[in-house]
């Protein structure tokens, strides 16, 4: 994810609200449920943008899927047919996506090529294992991106900042799936701390305190590379805004009123400064989980991205789909999470 | 105001509490992990993990791909036959015996006596007719699924006679109805899933008669099995069977260094090199029947002899594919890319099967020899031009180079061959391409030359047909539907020597595959390029009984050809032989001795790490969490 | 006579002036340590890809001439060891940086390109007080919204993966996704610039949209576009790492992204590590010096952000 998309995601996002905000301000008092319900119309409408997109992403570009699959698989011409059954191959343009659109809203992704079973269910299997470990990286990499941000940007220029904000730089530019081989070899291979790989330990303690901890020692690797990742993106946004946030007149006057340091940071600077920085977090939230494809390549964990993974290599197209298809409508619901705190909580909406 | 004005300060103090929390959590499990010797424990003695590269797709035999997948199905379910675990001639195994009509046109099966399905039901003569008359349907997902092995069967001839008894006729004599590697589905459970529904039915709990039962699948990660307790050769030597599946063979080689796998396939050279000498590792680099091979488009054309594509016909001749041939320098792709686990290929049915492999006689062997490479072109009428490519009759001699970009090894072996080439003045231009669409410009006719490879059962029948005039594309244009042959080779003599030794057996067939090879030799539509060999690696500190195929010194332990040997006589060190060791007949390998002893030194500092690791993070967490504290409390003093 | 003498003085002026604002930003710029930082290594990555056949020879790329030993550790002659075909793992730095440059620059060119042309007109049509002004920005300002919410990779994946491996195609995939984060900048920018007063007269004057956008608004959202581009630059560059790490770069083009793949398709953590360490520094290196850069770019165009 390029910083500039961010930049421009929270752009849009901040201009939005500016204009909404006009807008509740001058109507009446029904302002807020009714910029809640704009707000959550558009999602949908962006939500049905995606699903044409896909469409023609993956259904038009492609010449013809099915004949895609037949050497590298040996298909028979009765399995070309149920394949070109689903994706309507040989119908007219318009007919195809009417189908398409029948069937996508009735939740029919259609049957994987490669497992024969529902797309749902594939996907439905390696949902939780995504959650699991974006959760907790994001978890993670808040607050201490946040905390190392707030330390930096308060003593800026500090021996603190200078070193937090070389590292910070560094982690951004890194590749998260070389951090992650780079992990593997130090921590799984040299010294085998941590397991090569994979959710869960075979046989054995699968009850209780055991199959916990299992589970967390399988999660530290593929985490720690997450959370290294975007801590340093979440710290240097922190740090700049709280920069901002200190250059502005409120604070100078209580600064001159003489308000101590930690209650001015505790009390203005760092809650003004956390909502851009919270509006980054959760407008990248939607995209840390298609961005996890390469972190849960390298250690094998078993989510939505490793099965994007097998399915681009396969290729199993209808799973490829429908891994795109909920990864845009997380981008979308993120935003609109991100959006709907940020109208209730931001003050200039709350006058309104 | 709605914004809560509690203090971020605090938030972080309870936030930081939690990442301690975290950390703690995690310790324990750190500990108790890292030594081979304890992974083992925690997964009981008698657990074998298998790591494998290619994920299993699932537990339905009639639309699996991976070589994962046909491993699940060959311990799920019993064929008639086994390929002998020494010499790949018919072995029984649900089939004790067998027998042919005088006119070899009808073929009698006796099935064993006894045998049950998982699910308690018993299994006879109808479940196998039932097979082979679902598998012979025309035209029929299970048909093509099977084609190589009921190919000649008649659908209406196949039917039990009695209890113990099947019989099928088949079309013309065909000796390998001896050998019918095809998995016996239980009819109480498959008459229920229509043809239609075949192809999309996940089969999730399969019932079967093998070694083994499903107990557990999750896709994109593993298959658990459980010792079958009924199994008629008697109950397996390990009492759990799990696949494990990798995406990254680095971490596969890792885990099993680390104990928390037993055995790793499809390792890379450096990846095998790199376990050479870790304790409690046995390496095993053997033969199999794979190799690559650059391809050459020789005139493509559909079955009806229909020119198709814009091949350069340079190809067509074959002098220059034989000058092309000799520019490849085998040796030096066996040393880098396999770091010396292959070795030079010569005809297509490799060397682990003697009795077909054609060994062509050392002086028309295309050994490395650019000299005269350039002499065979110079003699041809290509004549040195501008730049330093060839030139005859104002045409350059520009080729063009595809491959599969999806593989690791085609993509390292192209610059070679570009750089080879290029030094006996052939321009080629590389590509790499998805198998996809490479499959479809090749079935279209629209290339040159091609790296791709194949993988030869030991019945060298489908490997051969793939060099048959029918198999060229079929179909109209734009796009044709490809056959198997990737090479249009059609040459009337091979084709008549290839339906002469579907007819005969023994010697007599050996001779006539030998002699196929030999005109493909001299024609050279594919020059080989390397059978390589399968690198495995096992923990021989804790498991021992393999069974390799075909011989200890060059056997493969597991992802055997179309066998499953080592299976049902594997058993933990320190354990006697199970039943089925004798039943089944296992022969063993010679040496490997169990190392134990030498694999509890490295685990100890290894656990060590993982404590002092756990413990720093606890305390770097603890200390910011103090730090952030203290910081807080001066500011407060301060005031 | 006296009018062409006064244009070429009004020409000096605007020069002049110019020049002094150049002058004065440099200044600026010169004061940010990081961001000289990130000049100097910048500077540098490009000077070794562009003396690249001064610094290495190209048969070093070539497997089969290569005559060192096969993933070997550093010595005189490959001081960053080889790789699995025997060839200097320098000499392959050397000349990868020519190709993840060229992809970085390349793709961040096409994306800056769509960026600013959907960016300026959204921003120009924006402020006409007609009904179809405002609609023209409406309706390109969601479609950027809709690409926005297009998580890039699976994106990059489907689209890489239906057109096949190949420098062209990487480049187009990667420039094709990138783009709205820079549109939504740009018309943010423009929009700004609209209000200025010498657009008023010169829209009172009669200009065409196309002579107030190409004339007017570009100039002026120009210094920003650049210190956008070179932020893209860095995110480019990473892209191509992650598609070539996926298997869908062009490995025919032996870019860094291609050189991490090859290590990690031979298997991590065996033979010369410096292999799989060299690309990923290297890779850091450059994504850290453009972010560097555009930052203090960014910081020393706009004076609100001059005092980060």
């Amino acid at each position: 994810m390029s910083s500039a998309m961010l930049d421009g995601a929270l752009a849009a996002a901040q201009e939005l609200r500016e204009e909404e905000a006009g807008a509740a301000n001058g109507g009446t008092g029904l302002g807020l449920v009714r910029l809640l319900s704009v707000k959550v119309v558009s999602a949908l409408i962006t939500l049905f943008f995606v699903i044409v997109f896909n469409f023609f992403l993956f259904r038009v570009l492609p010449a013809d899927p099915a004949r895609n699959l037949v050497r590298g698989s040996t298909l028979t011409a009765s399995q070309m047919a149920v394949i070109n059954r689903t994706f309507g191959v040989g119908l007219p343009l318009p007919r195809q996506f009417w189908n398409y659109l029948a069937q996508t809203f009735q939740g029919h992704l259609g049957i994987s090529f490669q497992f024969h079973i529902p797309v749902a269910s594939v996907i439905g299997a390696a949902l939780w294992p995504t959650i699991l470990l974006v959760g907790s990286s994001t978890v993670l990499s808040t607050i201490i991106g946040v905390w190392i941000g707030i330390r930096a940007g308060w003593d800026r220029g500090s021996t603190f900042d200078r070193t937090s904000t070389a590292i910070c730089n560094t982690l951004y530019a890194m590749p998260d799936f070389w951090l992650g081989m780079v992990l593997l070899i130090v921590f799984a291979s040299k010294w085998a701390i941590f397991p090569a790989g994979g959710m869960h330990s075979f046989g054995g303690g699968s009850t209780g305190f055991a199959s916990v901890s299992d589970l967390l020692w399988h999660l530290t690797l593929p985490a720690v590379v997450l959370t290294l990742v975007y801590l340093a993106e979440y710290s240097l946004v922190m740090r700049s805004s709280l920069i901002d946030e200190l250059g502005s007149d409120y604070l100078l006057t209580a600064r001159a009123k003489g308000l101590r340091d930690a209650m001015v940071r505790r009390r203005h600077a760092v809650p003004n400064a956390l909502l851009p920085s919270i509006t980054l977090i959760m407008l990248n939230l939607g995209f840390v989980i298609s961005g996890a494809i390469t972190t849960e390549t390298v250690f094998s964990w078993p989510g939505l991205g490793l099965a994007s993974y097998n399915a681009l290599n396969y290729p199993d197209y209808p799973v490829l789909e429908g891994a795109f298809l909920l990864f845009s409508a997380a981008v979308i619901a993120a935003n609109l999470v991100a959006d709907l705190l940020l109208t209730v909580f931001d003050p200039r909406v709350r006058q309104a | 105001m709605i914004r809560s004005h509690s203090t971020p300060g605090s938030l972080l103090t309870r936030l930081l509490a939690a990442a301690v929390l975290f950390g703690a959590a995690a310790a324990p499990a750190a500990m108790l992990g890292g030594q081979p010797a304890q992974a083992a424990k925690v997964r009981g003695p008698s657990t074998f993990v298998v790591g494998n590269t290619a994920a299993v797709d699932g537990m339905n035999p009639y639309v699996g791909l991976t070589n994962a997948d046909f491993e699940v199905y060959g311990l799920v379910y019993d064929n008639l036959m086994d390929y002998g675990q020494t010499n790949y001639a018919p072995s029984p195994r649900l089939a004790t015996s067998w027998s042919v009509s005088k006119n070899k046109l009808v073929w009698t099966y006796h099935i064993r006596h006894g045998v049950k399905w998982s699910d308690g039901v018993p299994l006879t003569a109808a479940d196998v007719a039932y097979t082979f008359s679902r598998d012979t349907i025309p035209g029929s997902t299970e048909e093509s699924d099977n084609s190589s092995y009921v190919a000649n069967i008649v659908h209406s001839s196949v039917k039990a006679i009695g209890k113990y008894t099947v019989q099928m006729a088949v079309t013309k004599p065909t000796p390998n109805m001896d050998l019918l590697i095809v998995p016996i589905l239980p009819k109480h459970i498959w008459e229920h899933v229509s043809e239609k529904q075949v192809s999309n039915f996940p089969n999730n709990n399969p019932v079967g008669s093998g070694p083994f039962i499903v107990t557990n699948f999750k896709i994109n990660q593993s298959v658990t099995l459980k010792a079958n307790p009924n199994y008629w050769g008697g109950k397996p030597g390990i009492s759990k069977l799990i696949f494990n599946d990798f995406t990254n063979p680095s971490a596969e080689a890792i885990a099993l260094k680390n104990g928390s796998i037993d055995f790793a396939e499809g390792l890379t050279a450096s990846l095998f090199n790199s376990l050479r000498g870790q304790p409690g590792i046995t390496l095993d680099n053997a033969p199999s029947g794979n190799w690559d091979e650059l391809a050459f488009n020789t005139g493509a054309a559909t079955v009806s002899g229909k020119p198709i594509g814009n091949g350069n016909p340079v190809l067509k001749d074959v002098n220059v594919r034989r000058a092309i041939s000799y520019a490849l320098n085998r040796e030096q792709l066996v040393k880098h890319v396999f770091l010396n686990y292959a070795e030079p290929a010569t005809s297509p049915i490799p060397p682990i099967y003697p009795q077909y492999h054609y060994n062509p006689p050392a002086n028309e062997i295309y050994n490395y020899d650019p000299k005269k490479a350039e002499a065979m072109l110079t003699a041809d009428g290509w004549k040195m031009g501008p730049g330093g490519i060839r030139v005859k009759d104002g045409k350059q001699l520009k080729l063009r180079l595809y491959f599969g970009s999806d593989s690791p090894t085609y993509t390292q072996d192209a610059p070679y061959v570009k750089s080879w080439l290029t030094a006996i003045g052939i321009g080629v231009t590389v590509t790499g391409m998805n198998e996809s669409t490479e499959t479809q410009d090749i079935g279209n006719g629209d290339y040159d030359m091609f790296i791709w490879g194949w993988g030869v059962e030991p019945n060298p029948d489908f490997q051969l047909s793939v060099f048959t005039c029918g198999q060229r594309s079929a179909g109209s244009p734009p796009n044709y539907t490809p056959g198997w042959s990737d090479s249009f080779f059609c040459d009337n003599q091979y084709d008549s020597l290839y339906a002469a030794q579907k007819l005969v057996g023994g010697v007599a067939r050996q001779k006539i595959v030998k002699q196929m090879q030999q005109i493909l030799y001299a024609d050279e539509p594919y020059a080989l390029l390397y059978y390589y060999n399968d690198t495995q690696a096992f923990r021989s500190d804790l498991f021992t009984g393999f069974a390799p195929q075909p011989d200890a010194k060059n056997g493969l332990m597991l992802f055997q050809e179309v066998s499953w040997w080592s299976y049902r006589c594997l058993r933990p060190v320190g354990t006697s032989p199970a039943l089925t060791d004798r039943n089944i007949g296992c022969q063993h390998e010679i040496g490997a001795p169990a190392q134990a002893a030498a694999a509890a030194s490295s685990g100890v500092s290894g656990g060590m790490i993982g404590g002092i690791a756990a413990a720093v993070v606890v305390l770097v967490a603890g200390g910011l969490f103090l730090a952030r504290r203290r910081s807080a409390a001066t500011a407060d003093e301060r005031e | 006579m006296t009018t062409a003498t006064s244009v070429i003085g009004g020409r000096q002026i605007a020069w002049d002036r110019r020049r002094r604002a150049l002058a004065a930003f440099w200044r600026r710029y010169r004061k940010d340590r990081s961001g000289m930082i990130g000049l100097v290594i910048l500077v540098v990555m490009i000077l070794v890809a562009l003396a690249a056949p001064l610094l290495a020879s190209s048969r070093g790329l070539n497997p089969g001439l290569a005559t060192y030993p096969a993933n070997a550790g550093p010595a005189l002659r490959y001081p960053l060891g080889t790789d699995s075909d025997g060839r200097s793992v320098l000499t392959e730095l050397i000349w990868g940086s020519r190709i993840s440059l060229l992809i970085g620059f390349a793709a961040t060119f096409l994306s800056m390109v769509i960026g600013a042309i959907i960016g300026i007109v959204a921003g120009h049509f924006g402020t006409l007080r007609n009904w179809f002004g405002p609609q023209t920005d409406n309706v390109l300002m969601r479609i950027t919204d809709w690409f926005l919410v297009i998580p890039f990779l699976p994106l990059a994946i489907v689209l890489a993966r239906t057109l096949g491996p190949s420098l062209h195609v990487i480049i187009f995939v990667i420039g094709i996704t990138s783009w709205p984060g820079t549109a939504r900048i740009i018309r943010a920018q423009a929009l700004a610039v609209e209000t200025r007063p010498y657009l008023e007269r010169s829209r009172a004057l009669g200009a065409g949209h196309w002579h107030q956008m190409s004339k007017h608004v570009l100039p002026n959202v120009m210094p920003l576009l650049l210190a956008n581009t070179i932020l893209t630059v860095a995110g480019t560059i990473l892209s191509e790492t992650t598609l070539s790490f996926l298997g869908l770069g062009d490995p025919t083009r032996a870019s860094w992204g291609e050189m991490l793949n090859a290590a990690f398709n031979s298997g991590v953590g065996t033979g010369n590590a410096l292999w799989l360490v060299a690309p990923g520094v290297a890779i850091i290196l450059v994504v850290m010096a453009f972010t560097l850069v555009g930052h203090t770019l960014e910081a020393a165009l706009n004076p609100k952000l001059r005092e980060r």
